[in-house]
């Protein structure tokens, strides 16, 4: 932001010997008029905007946590300040320029750019709703993709090759293609770059969004041109899980709610309408089968920290911890029985390096936040009918929703507190006392 | 009877959950074991006071005094607190903490910040048994120079003693516990008292 209005320096010190007339009243041309004019014209307009911008950007700070959670996973962008974070007042996670936020609002009439206009960039909005909801923040995994995607040009040379090879179209019908391939790639590796970082649940805070807000409309989600029918989305993760070996038994419910869903509301549309989308789901599957290997590869090239089938299993045993109540930001490398069994034998008499031996098998180290969100998702998606179940049997219908609220702030607190653990634990470890 | 290192490394593995004492994490076990204790960590959220809007504290005819009294204060891993002379502040446990029925815990300060003048509890220092959760240090500082206190220090240590019996009514089951499950340093919730 700072680098954006140093440039007015260099162009107010292009501008001195004009300025210099003005202030002597001395005449200057009509051209140096005109170069003065737009000078001020500009610069009062980059103030205003973010006066604009900070007016309606909500009063709040960006948890502790957040900052360790993006500072794992997506540095060193992150670490280099060249990618930042920031709350806003709508339900809504993106990704954008602030050069071009700039250029596109309309200070005269006090609004905020749309978002959905701007170009991607490196400033990653999360909505405020979500600040204290971890669950969501795999949603800036997403448009992480987004940024890395712009930063280092992946996606569209890519298309471009897909176009002219896979598909052979002649020439003539090459713009038309690229118009409906293009976008789709962006969304589809900033997923996949999601997956990368923190394994299948990255795509579910999405599918969680669409699943509370869509279910709640008589038509099906449209097709905007740019995000392929969430159903094609969880499928790809899920078909990138299975040939990760990961089992995604938690996507079951997901995945059998979206399609009742779809299907009943699609069922509805008038023929042709139904054959088009039969169309779009044909090519967007199509198309994210062709290319999420390659997306994956272009990924692994950025030397960022990918999730695996091992983190999955830890997520699966760090998940009993949780659902018993307990932050879950370290584990043990022995298991308890092992343990167990070693402290049962041990003497008082033993030697003192023998007992100290012991002593270490107890160490806990931290595990990786993509591990916790993990956890958390596997014990969220199976505690929901739980939880429901356990709201409605109070008999106090009054006493339902506090319930619920008690039960899923719970979680998430125990969420940041693991958080906090790994991000004391780590820095405790590089900076040791 | 107070137990000794290799009674609460027991307890911490005990396959009866009933009887399993929980202390995690145990980042550095040969640094935090003692003879008869275990060290526990500071986390990383405080809370100050703030007097500057409340006259007075009057827990049971103002109820938002005590609750209005601690102002919390994030700090960053990598950034110290500092307590100046005769300043009070609440901050949490790293570790999150169980105690099993048939043990008392005591929360002791640690001699090396003792003799910097450091108060770990101003006056609660029994744990009882039942209770689950991070502990909230009551911190002081005595002495005549400001201490710089950071996430991950070494504050105090536990103490773990053998109960005559399981009480009737552990913590957790007791309707009046205030504290039980809390995760962050928490204020004073006097006026629930009855």
């Amino acid at each position: 932001m700072l680098g954006h209005c140093s440039n007015y320096r260099q162009h107010y010190l292009q501008h001195a010997p004009t300025i210099i007339k003005v202030l002597q009243d001395a005449p200057i041309s009509p051209i140096e008029e005109i170069g003065l004019k737009t000078l001020f014209r500009n610069c009062i307009g980059t103030f205003l905007v973010l006066h604009e911008l900070l007016l309606f950007l909500p009063r709040e700070t960006l948890r502790k946590e957040l900052h360790f959670f993006c500072e794992e996973l997506f540095r060193p962008a992150y670490d280099s300040d060249d990618l930042s974070v920031i709350l806003t007042s709508v339900y809504n996670a993106f990704e954008y320029s602030l050069d071009s936020a700039l250029r596109q609002s309309d200070v005269f009439l006090m609004k905020v750019p749309d978002p959905n206009k701007l170009a991607f960039g490196h400033v990653m909005e999360l909505a405020i709703i979500d600040r204290d909801n971890p669950l969501s923040w795999p949603i800036l995994a997403h448009e992480f993709g987004h940024y890395i995607d712009q930063k280092f040009t992946i996606t569209d040379p890519l298309t471009e090759t897909f176009i002219d090879t896979e598909l052979k179209v002649p020439a003539a019908q090459r713009a038309h293609f690229r118009k409906l391939f293009k976008p789709l790639a962006s969304e589809l590796f900033a997923d996949l770059t999601a997956y990368y970082l923190l394994g299948p649940v990255a795509i579910l805070p999405i599918v969680n969004m669409e699943l509370t807000f869509g279910m709640a409309t008589e038509k099906p989600i449209p097709y905007d041109g740019v995000h392929p029918f969430t159903s094609t989305r969880l499928q790809v993760i899920t078909d990138a899980a299975a040939a990760d070996q990961m089992t995604l038994g938690l996507f079951g419910m997901y995945t059998q709610a979206l399609n009742e869903d779809e299907l009943a509301k699609v069922s509805k549309l008038p023929q042709a309408e139904q054959k088009e989308r039969a169309s779009v789901r044909q090519y967007t599957t199509f198309f994210a089968q062709r290319l999420r290997g390659v997306f994956l590869e272009e990924i692994a090239r950025l030397n960022l920290s990918r999730f695996q089938v091992e983190h999955f299993q830890t997520a699966e045993q760090l998940r009993i911890s949780l659902e018993s109540g307990i932050p879950i930001g370290c584990k043990r490398r022995v298991a308890d029985e092992v343990i167990g069994d070693r402290i049962s034998r041990l003497t008082r008499t033993a030697p003192i390096a023998e007992i100290r031996e012991v002593f270490e098998l107890y160490r806990e180290i931290p595990v990786r936040v993509a591990e916790v969100l993990t956890a958390a998702w596997i014990a969220n998606t199976g505690r929901k009918v739980k939880a429901l179940t356990d709201a409605f049997a109070l008999g106090d219908i009054s006493g339902v929703f506090p319930f619920l609220r008690q039960s899923l702030e719970r979680q998430d607190a125990l969420v940041m507190k693991s958080i906090e653990m790994i991000s004391v634990i780590k820095e405790m470890v590089s900076a040791p006392q | 009877m107070l137990l000794n290192d290799l009674d609460i490394l027991k307890r911490l593995v005990d396959p009866d959950p009933t009887k399993r004492i929980v202390v995690t994490p145990l980042a550095d076990p040969i640094a935090q074991i003692g003879p008869s204790s275990l060290d526990i960590r500071l986390g990383a959220g405080f809370k100050v006071p703030v007097s500057s809007q409340t006259p007075a504290i009057n827990p049971y005819k103002e109820p938002q005094s005590a609750a209005r009294y601690m102002r919390e204060v994030d700090v960053d891993n990598r950034q110290p607190f500092y307590l100046h002379p005769g300043e009070f502040a609440l901050a949490s446990t790293l570790e999150y903490i169980h105690v099993p029925y048939d043990l008392g815990c005591r929360l002791e300060g640690r001699s090396s910040w003792g003799r910097l003048g450091l108060l770990v509890h101003a006056t609660a220092g029994f744990i009882d048994p039942g209770y689950s959760g991070n502990v909230t240090f009551e911190l002081f500082n005595a002495g005549r120079l400001p201490i710089e206190l950071k996430p991950g220090f070494r504050m105090a240590q536990l103490c773990f003693m053998t109960l005559s019996d399981v009480p009737g009514i552990p913590y957790d089951k007791r309707p009046e516990s205030k504290y039980h499950q809390m995760l962050t340093a928490e204020g004073s919730r006097i006026w629930k008292d009855r």
